[in-house]
């Protein structure tokens, strides 16, 4: 993946700063490879590798039998909103397509973050993120800025 | 409904005056259902402590403008405790002069929690056999679920409970349900020990449903230990037309249902 792409998709996670509360997101492929964060230094690198293969196989989880909008999972500290990406985005009418993911979206929330608005604000970013040509290829991204 | 001052506990255990019921009428009704009383509180953004008497069976359901946030019964607490009480049929619903719980219980929805207790009868059975449950939430406000707003406000539309609250049809038969009532909203249920045994079942695909919460729960365990986030404290996954809710239990059970949502 170029620098290019992977500089426009973090751009992309960067407007979830916009929901009040949002501590930051991250991209994560089929592979569970983090391609993309918007993260504080406290989740390096190592710690998105150990979680990032087990998200990809929790929504593959919850997806088996239907396609789900997104999952969120409430933890001690904070929150964690997923979001799958597919193939080929949404359709026109913005149905949840049958394929299964190639990724998530994961973003990392407050308790009392507002739902509403999130969902919203991160069908847009998955919108921009599956436009990536190479939003999907399992290269490593750039070192952490 | 009724004030009830005998139940005030004496000293400094009185409510905080916010917390005490305005001034207004004291209603005693009757043939109201439970869910009905309890919407009632949601519809008016009540707050206070309530106690609810059926049979020998009590518990207390505590209310924060309107969100129920924390359910008490002998043996349970949380979401477990309050589908319990929302399944019984009769009984009595108190205001309680007690002070309200510091902290948070009751993490589901008050529309999913009614269609829980509405549509599966036996939940609050297989949340019995269990110890505490222990669920905490940190924080105080509860965030807007998409789910308050697209789930119908069934069973009892806000001018049929305001016209059963009123004097003089408080006394009348509970408001007649919709044709669109949430029971049968809820799909199933399953409660599943430490050791992946399905310990509860209930509805369509339960078993599907306990390997799926038991495989679920383990795996955002190992990714909040990994990301370093604690344990979990519940999940919820939203579908098209259904909403799947896991909730670790103490012990180590797990208690997931899946409801039908509508918009």
């Amino acid at each position: 993946m170029s620098s290019g792409s992977w500089w426009r998709m973090s751009t992309e996670l960067q407007s979830l700063r916009d929901i009040e509360g949002v501590y930051g997101s991250f991209i994560v492929n089929a592979n569970g490879e983090t391609i993309a964060r918007d993260l504080p230094a406290v989740f390096d690198d190592h710690t998105l590798a150990e979680s990032g293969e087990r998200i990809v196989r929790l929504w593959a989880v919850l997806s088996e039998n239907s396609p789900a909008e997104y999952a969120l999972i409430e933890f001690a500290e904070y929150s964690l909103f997923l979001r799958g990406l597919f193939p080929s985005g949404l359709s026109p009418r913005d149905e949840l397509v049958e394929t299964p993911a190639s990724g998530c979206l994961c973003v990392v929330v407050p308790p009392t973050v507002n739902l509403l608005a999130l969902r919203l604000a991160s069908k847009w970013v998955a919108r921009g993120i599956v436009r990536e040509p190479a939003w999907a290829a399992p290269t490593a991204m750039p070192a952490s800025a | 409904m009724k004030d009830s001052n005998s139940l005030a506990p004496v000293g400094d255990h009185r409510a905080p005056e916010a917390l005490r019921p305005r001034p207004g009428f004291t209603a005693h009704l009757t043939g109201m259902s439970l869910t009905d009383l309890v919407r009632l509180q949601s519809l008016t953004e009540a707050s206070g402590v309530f106690l609810v008497v059926s049979g020998e069976r009590s518990g207390v359901l505590h209310f924060s403008h309107g969100q129920l946030f924390h359910a008490e019964t002998r043996e349970q607490r949380g979401d477990a405790a309050a589908l319990e009480i929302l399944a019984w049929a009769e009984g009595e619903f108190i205001r309680s002069e007690r002070p309200p719980a510091s902290h948070v219980s009751v993490l589901a929805t008050l529309d999913s929690l009614l269609s829980t207790a509405l549509g599966v009868t036996r939940v609050s059975n297989a949340s019995r056999s269990m110890a505490a449950t222990g669920i905490r939430r940190r924080g105080e406000a509860r965030p807007l679920d998409a789910a308050d707003l697209s789930v119908e406000r069934a069973p009892s539309s806000p001018r049929d409970l305001r016209a059963a609250a009123t004097p003089g049809t408080a006394a009348a038969p509970a408001p007649r349900r919709s044709a669109k009532l949430p029971e049968g909203r809820a799909i199933a249920s399953a409660l599943v020990s430490p050791l992946g045994e399905l310990l509860e079942g209930q509805g369509a695909g339960a078993d599907a449903l306990a390997t799926r919460i038991a495989y679920v729960a383990r795996l955002s365990d190992v990714i909040g230990q990994a990301m370093g986030s604690g344990e979990t404290r519940a999940l919820r996954a939203r579908y098209a037309d259904t909403e799947l809710a896991i909730q670790p239990q103490a012990g180590g059970h797990v208690f997931g249902f899946l409801v039908a949502h509508v918009d």
